[in-house]
């Protein structure tokens, strides 16, 4: 679900900016090696359970499920939260729903997913509603499992009415075109279905990208070109405010000349996408003050080119010359626009 | 000889049945043998299995197969598919022999990405074990000649591509695929170059079926992926130990290949000009299976991580894609999933063929419902199936009546393809444990732990899983080939021989409706079911009590159905049904 997707990562990056030395380690994205310095320090001040509580945390962030029940074990009614979480991601489905609570939203999505798991559909019906609750009829994911609910107890109608709010708020939701167009393949409204399902085929591989990128982020998650990777598979699916987010994420992470190529497509989906050019111009100088790389005043210029500022345009590509009093390209671009040279 | 069982009957009044033929002789066949070559010995051992359905009889049934998955420090992804393997009658002795495909060292990579070299040295060959009719084997591959070839191997179909009465095969390598010729005594000859097959690309599964109806056996032939190993991609962490095979989204997809074939066993590549040219799905499994009960052989592929898909036949064998509409592309939340192996069978009992798919961790298996008309839908959750297959990574799987009480049940084998997965996610390991679930006889299924017995008490590397009747007791007993390990053998020692009703020598995926006394139907298909990478036994192993059967209804692919009413009803034994001028006949087993 990739609500649960974001706020891993939050979690993650969260887990970045608390502590000292380990955490530098944690930053580097060297995170079984933090753990362990944690855990050293934990052993010098052992009745710290807010402390154990981040470590635990950060075993859940690098899968080791079994390890973060074991150590959470001694949390008592503070711990039941992330030994609910790795009962679940343990497959242990039953388990996870003693411990599980309705804090938030991701746990209560867990616990509709282990009570019908478990084929308790009555108990993950009631979780469902207060998820559903919860998002306020604003979660595009949320909406879909409510019509898959609804389907699966023959109520067609209510299954399509909250199918169609799921795509009003996403219109690449895949659980929402695939189920809409099997709800309506059957029927009068064959057409309708079949071009669902035809829409649904063409986004897949944008997903599956999303999918196979968010991978990437689970395995670095402090890896900028990770992230600015997602960024790149949420732009294809116009899914615009998560890529940029996702950017974001990546510009901050980036340092030297990796931020060239991130900070390009973030200036790219502000410019192109969002029509945005003071703040594409914005993040451009941002990461060339970081950087240092004239490639980024060239697209600088260029942008505000495109947008018709052409004495900008001229100031930047007169400051990237100086830097790279060789480029022949970059030269007769300036004097096609008229610049000094 | 006596014609003891005369019904001649059709409703079609195309084919009429001539005989049935008694074989008094049978009678006397050492059903339920062990593989120690022992007498049956069924009530005894099941009390003393406490229960289980499945004994490990792999150390004393001669087969001493060890796969060599050729591990090498680049985690190439080939090292992860394992081999398979085909249960086949190759002597025409009336029991199942076993032909297990082989890796060896990795290949290396060729000038070009997507060709291979073979390393030097001498090279591990694929194997070929006799049975004796009582479940020992014997290795026979020293005298199966072509048979023992090493490629570096990874499926394999069975049947008699040139209409010599022969079984032959066709395997799929990384590098060049082999058609190799049976003679029908064990032995084999390349005969690739002469049947206008050629394939050197990295090809996965494959499947000989009557795509046109015109009684000979067609070829479809999975593409995989594309991947230089010459260039080997870094996935996983840059940490000692922690380097993993990449998954195959990171390489480009290759097409999947239509063979047609001209009845002497002479192919034409179809491909561009049969309706399957999009067929870029990284394919693992191919199912035959007449979806829509039109009559022909439609082609369900199981794609690794994108869409699979459903080839509708036209019923000339040429395909439309009726992938979007059939609703078996994607799971029932829309996704796309990494299939594997593959089942087709009337789960759920209601008269139409539904389809069962194996695919990775974190997904979960997927059974599409048929509705009888070729329209599915996901129903994994609601039969309780989702919940014990989140974990595991599913691949080989049949659907057998285990226990003869007249349902399909279901097994899967697992087992992760990352051998360091411990290191990404500490509740998940590489060899796995085998799954056994039980039909409740309406399509609803429960795993069965400590009845699986020794099948689901190991865990293993599991990726081939074929079913067969190997020691002649009418139960299906079950072969496991390992990725990288040695395949197992276990004896189905929970079904009660004395409901087992074998059918054999039907056509390839005939379409069979058995009709009891009291109305009861049962639909089942002649196999070879594919499972993952490789054949099941050809023959129907069902429970309907021989003595209520009343009707047969046969459906060869392409043919219309012919019906056959039993007059009285059959005692226990073995009987042919056999026409003169047909081209097959069946041969019915029971106790």
């Amino acid at each position: 679900m990739s609500g649960l997707f974001e706020l891993a990562v939050t979690a993650i990056l969260t887990l970045a900016t608390q502590g000292p030395a380990a955490q530098e380690l944690w930053n580097a994205g060297r995170r079984e090696e933090a753990i362990e310095a944690w855990w050293r320090e934990q052993e010098r001040a052992p009745g710290d359970r807010s402390a154990l509580l981040r470590i635990v945390e950060a075993e859940l962030a690098v899968h080791r499920y079994a390890a973060a029940l074991e150590h959470a074990r001694g949390l008592g009614a503070e711990g039941a939260r992330v030994r609910g979480t790795a009962l679940y991601r343990l497959g242990r489905a039953a388990e996870a729903l003693g411990e599980l609570g309705r804090e938030s939203a991701a746990e209560l999505a867990m616990r509709v997913d282990a009570y019908e798991l478990l084929q308790r559909f009555g108990e993950a019906d009631r979780e469902l509603a207060e998820l559903a609750r919860r998002t306020e009829g604003k979660s595009a994911s949320v909406e879909a499992m409510l019509a898959r609910s609804a389907v699966r107890r023959g109520d067609a109608a209510a299954g399509e009415r909250h199918f169609r709010r799921a795509l009003e708020l996403d219109p690449v939701d895949p659980g929402a075109l695939h189920g809409l167009g099997m709800l309506l393949r059957g029927g009068e409204r064959k057409s309708e279905g079949l071009a669902l399902l035809q829409r649904h085929r063409e986004v897949t591989p944008l997903l599956d990208q999303l999918e196979f990128a968010r991978r990437g982020v689970d395995l670095g998650p402090m890896h900028a070109a990770n992230h600015a990777a997602v960024g790149d598979a949420q732009r294809a699916l116009g899914r615009i405010d998560a890529a940029l987010e996702a950017y974001r994420t990546a510009d901050r992470l980036a340092s030297g000349d990796a931020l060239v190529p991130v900070a390009l497509r973030h200036a790219r989906v502000l410019a192109e996408d969002r029509k945005d050019v003071a703040s594409a111009v914005r993040v451009l100088e941002s990461a060339f003050e970081r950087c240092g790389n004239a490639k980024l005043l060239v697209r600088a210029g260029d942008v505000l080119a495109d947008a018709g500022e052409r004495a900008a345009a001229r100031e930047r590509w007169t400051r990237a010359l100086a830097l790279r009093p060789q480029d022949a390209e970059l030269r007769a671009r300036l004097e096609r626009a008229g610049g000094k040279l | 000889m006596t014609v003891e069982h005369a019904c001649v009957e059709s409703c079609w009044g195309e084919l009429r049945w001539g005989e049935w033929r008694r074989w008094a002789s049978v009678c006397a066949l050492a059903f339920a043998a062990s593989c120690d070559g022992g007498a049956a010995r069924p009530q005894a051992e099941r009390s003393s299995a406490g229960g289980a359905w499945f004994v490990d009889v792999t150390a004393e049934c001669g087969v001493d197969f060890v796969h060599d998955a050729g591990l090498s420090p680049e985690k190439h992804l080939p090292e992860t598919m394992g081999a398979g393997g085909v249960l086949f009658d190759v002597d025409a002795d009336g029991d199942l022999d076993l032909y297990l495909l082989q890796g060896g060292p990795m290949r290396r990579g060729g000038a070009e990405p997507g060709t291979f070299m073979e390393p030097d040295g001498n090279l591990p060959s694929n194997r070929l074990f006799r049975n004796d009719g009582r479940g020992r084997f014997e290795d026979a591959t020293a005298h199966s000649a072509a048979a023992a070839h090493t490629g570096y191997a990874m499926g394999a179909t069975v049947g008699d591509v040139n209409g010599d009465g022969h079984l032959d095969l066709y395997v799929t390598n990384l590098g060049a695929d082999v058609l190799l010729l049976g003679d029908g005594n064990g032995a084999f000859v390349d005969g690739t170059a002469d049947s206008g097959l050629r394939d050197e690309r990295w090809t996965s599964a494959a499947m000989l079926f009557d795509a046109d109806g015109d009684h000979d056996l067609d070829l479809y032939v999975a593409g995989y992926v594309q991947v230089d190993l010459a260039r080997a991609l870094w996935c996983g962490e840059r940490k000692e130990g922690w380097r993993s095979a990449c998954h195959p989204d990171a390489y480009p997809a290759l097409q999947d290949r239509l063979w047609i074939n001209d009845g002497r066993g002479k192919f034409r590549d179809a491909t561009l000009t049969h309706g399957i040219e999009q067929s870029f799905g990284k394919g693992l499994g191919i199912v035959p299976c007449d979806v829509d009960a039109d009559g022909d052989l439609d082609l369900y592929v199981a794609n690794d991580s994108t869409e699979n898909f459903l080839w509708l036949n036209r019923g000339d064998g040429t395909f439309e894609d009726g992938t979007l509409l059939s609703g078996v592309g994607v799971d029932g939340r829309g996704m796309t999933e990494a299939g594997m192996g593959l089942a087709s069978g009337d789960l759920d009992e209601d008269g139409d063929f539904d389809l069962f798919v194996t695919n990775f961790d974190d997904e979960s298996n997927t059974l599409y419902r048929n509705d009888g008309s070729g329209l599915f839908e996901d129903v994994t959750l609601l039969i309780g199936l989702e919940g014990p297959s989140r974990m595991p990574v599913g691949f080989g799987t049949v659907a057998e009546d285990f226990d003869l009480d007249g349902d399909l049940d279901l097994a899967v084998t697992n087992g992760h393809i990352i051998d360091n997965i411990q290191l990404y996610h500490d509740g998940k390991t590489h060899a796995q444990r085998s799954q056994l679930f039980e039909n409740d006889g309406r399509g609803n299924y429960r795993e069965l732990e400590a009845e699986a017995g020794a099948f689901g008490a190991t865990p293993v590397v599991g990726r081939g899983l074929y079913s067969g009747d190997l020691d002649g007791d009418g139960d299906a007993d079950l072969v496991l080939t390992q990725c990288g390990g040695r395949t197992r053998v276990y004896r189905n020692v929970r079904g009660d021989a004395s409901r087992a009703l074998v059918i054999a020598g039907l056509p390839e995926h005939a379409r069979v409706e058995l009709i009891a006394r009291d109305t009861r139907r049962q639909l089942r298909a002649a196999g070879p079911q594919p499972s993952y990478f490789g054949a099941c036994g050809r023959e129907i192993l069902t429970a309907l009590p021989f003595t209520e059967l009343v009707e047969l209804i046969v459906r060869p692919a392409g043919e219309r159905a012919s019906r056959v009413a039993l007059e009285r009803p059959l005692a226990a034994g073995r009987v042919e049904l056999r026409r003169a001028g047909e081209r097959w006949s069946a041969r019915v087993t029971a106790r």
